[in-house]
């Protein structure tokens, strides 16, 4: 049981960490999202104005203050919209999350089959030609970077076959 | 990954390729998602509000010389500061219900309320509406404004009150709510891929060109053209680049349509520091600048010759006495620097007695290639002028943050040197005021800290001059103050060229220093 709640705790950690860094890396960035807020003309706008827009989508407060602000929304499941994207973010998760699930899912069940296949088949063959070869085609395609063997990947079945 | 990006966009292609055979459709490539292209979620000048505007009508239309025409509106009678408007008899929205006065005066008050940079600076100017009956209502302004026909009552979009009254969060209207008047209705709207526009077949005015618009975004400016040219679409939003125009120019099937783009490529600087904050200095970096070296090298040609003035000379403001920038050699520069009080040190830099040196960094959008070459070829002149800037590239948004922090003038300046820009309306609407005035209020734009009375008296009485020949005496005189002064030094104006196939439509009209989408294109005349 305890090995179960250290592992919820390190997931919260983690997911702490992560909800943080989305929240202070914009802000950290070049960049203003008044021109989001206010529309391309944000010229035609006075100090005035410009400071009622702040203030409406909370811009003028303190970063804690907003930071606090952030974290309890995400808590209770208000995750806030979008203008980049022009939709609530949660509808916008949601689109994705479908073809995420079974991307990962279908990968997983492939590496699995593949996986317990051809390690039954090198452990029946210790030591012999086919253990040593799986077992070093493993290990460097393991090694390759993931993003790198991705881009080949793609370059190979979707574009040129 | 691009040969990757195009193969999911011949997909699409394909796609539009088969629906153009059906008579009356229009295929209009855009550059970027617009939203659900209602007045508050459209998201570029252009082409976005030009396709809000299929949607959306305005009370009055401009039309390609910026003249307003009465659109909406059947007639108007200004009477000093009061706006007596009479809308047409029998206008109706998408959905049906009638278009009234009280139409007209919700869409002011929710432009008030609902703070939106393009649209909210002009709806503060009213001071009261008042609705006599369904077609006439009187608008009373609080100030005289010699252009609001052309900068308001010919640009707010009119807003259904039976639909908007419920809209708390504008920003966030969905396409349910994209119900407006204009030529055409939203049939259809894909995020991030495309646009389905359908005519509007009870429309009170000119009837719509066509019977569909169907407009895919494609960011990638190549496949864009490719597209083009494989026809796959029929007209595209993005300006051709220059390097490509013969390669277009050369195909009968192709047709291009140039006119002068009123979009600005400007030197800013922070004439509160050190050395900029000397007339002389700033005479000599606009002297040392080869303009038609600009034009030639990084426009190949297509493009006007920034003026002192800064109004482009197209414009119905520009004043011809303003001229040109006056040209001056290398000698010259030191002369008139040396004169000026500034003494070339041993390192080849001019500094003064107060030990202030002229070298300055330069900043430039790396992610924008036409200013950033600009801004070397620039450097280079001025290192020859012995004026030392050292260009460094940055991120745009990088760049817009120090020049202009926060958006927000009053914020101040943490620049020194940059090459920035303004888009059409600017010289359209002759905004002198936003670029010269010293109060931050007025003065939105003004980002190199420039304060001088009198052009703030001038820019501030042809605000509220409605005399025409008046206005433009004050109009005039702000731009030889401006000449004078340099704040900024006008560049360039870069040309709009388009491309289109003329089999598909060639009744394209060019919208003075925009472009070919506007309404007027879209309907028949």
């Amino acid at each position: 049981m305890s090995w179960y709640l250290g592992r919820a705790g390190q997931y919260a950690l983690v997911l702490l960490a992560a909800l943080t860094l989305n929240f202070f890396l914009p802000r950290l960035m070049p960049g203003n999202p008044l021109r989001f807020l206010a529309g391309e003309e944000i010229g035609m706008l006075g100090p005035a104005q410009i400071a009622e827009v702040r203030a409406r989508y909370g811009l003028d407060r303190g970063l804690l203050e907003q930071y606090l602000t952030y974290m309890k929304s995400m808590v209770i499941g208000d995750w806030g919209y979008s203008y980049q994207m022009g939709r609530p973010v949660i509808q916008a998760i949601l689109e994705r999350l479908p073809w995420t699930l079974l991307l990962v899912g279908s990968a997983m069940l492939v590496a699995s089959l593949i996986g317990i296949v051809v390690g039954a088949i090198a452990a029946w063959n210790r030591g012999r030609s086919f253990d040593t070869v799986s077992l070093t085609t493993t290990v460097v395609v393991d090694s390759l970077p993931t993003f790198w063997l991705g881009m080949l990947m793609i370059a190979v079945f979707a574009v040129e076959l | 990954m691009a040969k990757l990006y195009r193969a999911v966009l011949t997909t699409l292609l394909v796609t539009l390729a088969a629906t153009a055979l059906a008579a009356g459709t229009l295929r209009l490539a855009i550059t970027q998602d617009e939203g659900t292209l209602t007045p508050y979620t459209y998201q570029t000048g252009y082409p976005g509000y030009e396709l809000m505007a299929l949607i959306y009508d305005q009370l009055f239309l401009l039309d390609t010389e910026l003249i307003p025409q009465p659109w909406l509106a059947e007639s108007l009678e200004i009477d000093g500061l009061d706006y007596n408007i009479v809308l047409r008899e029998g206008l109706r929205w998408h959905d049906g219900e009638p278009i009234t006065a009280d139409d007209v005066a919700f869409s002011i008050g929710y432009y008030k309320t609902h703070v939106l940079g393009r649209f909210t600076t002009n709806a503060n100017k009213v001071a009261s509406v008042q609705v006599h009956d369904e077609r006439s209502l009187t608008i009373t302004l609080s100030a005289p404004d010699a252009v609001y026909v052309q900068i308001a009552l010919a640009d707010l979009p009119m807003l259904p009150e039976h639909i908007w009254s419920s809209i708390d969060e504008p920003r966030q209207a969905t396409a349910d709510k994209t119900i407006g008047s204009g030529p055409y209705k939203l049939a259809e709207y894909r995020t991030d891929q495309f646009y389905r526009l359908v005519a509007n077949t009870d429309y009170w005015g000119p009837a719509p060109t066509f019977d569909t618009i169907i407009a895919p975004v494609i960011r990638d400016e190549t496949a864009t053209f490719q597209a083009l040219l494989a026809g796959e679409i029929d007209v595209a939003s993005r300006v051709v680049p220059a390097g490509v125009v013969s390669t277009f120019s050369s195909r009968n099937d192709i047709e291009l349509a140039q006119g002068a783009g009123f979009a600005s490529t400007i030197l800013i600087m922070d004439i509160t520091q050190p050395g900029l904050n000397d007339v002389e200095v700033r005479r000599v970096i606009a002297g040392s600048i080869d303009y038609d070296q600009l034009i030639d090298i990084v426009l190949l040609g297509y493009g006007t010759a920034g003026v002192p003035g800064f109004l482009h000379p197209a414009t119905p403001f520009a004043n011809p006495a303003t001229g040109e920038h006056q040209r001056i050699t290398a000698d010259e520069a030191a002369s008139r620097l040396e004169a000026a009080g500034w003494t070339r040190g041993a390192d080849g830099v001019y500094a003064n007695s107060a030990g202030d040196r002229l070298d300055f960094e330069f900043l430039a959008p790396s992610n924008n290639p036409t200013r950033l070459r600009a801004a070397e070829l620039i450097a280079q002149s001025l290192n020859a002028a012995g004026v030392r800037v050292t260009v460094r590239a940055m991120e745009a948004d990088a760049l817009t943050e120090l020049a202009w922090p926060g958006f927000d003038v009053s914020a101040g300046r943490n620049y020194q040197i940059a090459i920035f820009g303004w888009s059409a309306p600017v010289n359209a609407q002759a905004n002198l005021r936003g670029l010269l005035h010293g109060d931050p209020a007025k003065g939105t734009l003004n980002l190199s800290g420039y304060a001088n009375e009198e052009a703030d008296g001038l820019v501030d009485a042809a605000a509220v001059t409605t005399d025409e020949a008046e206005r433009r005496a004050l109009l005039y005189a702000a731009q030889e103050r401006l000449a004078a002064d340099l704040p900024l030094i006008p560049v360039f104006y870069q040309d709009g060229i388009y491309a289109y196939r003329p089999a598909a439509y060639s009744g394209w009209t060019f919208m003075a220093g925009q472009g070919i989408i506007h309404k007027g294109s879209f309907v028949s005349r």
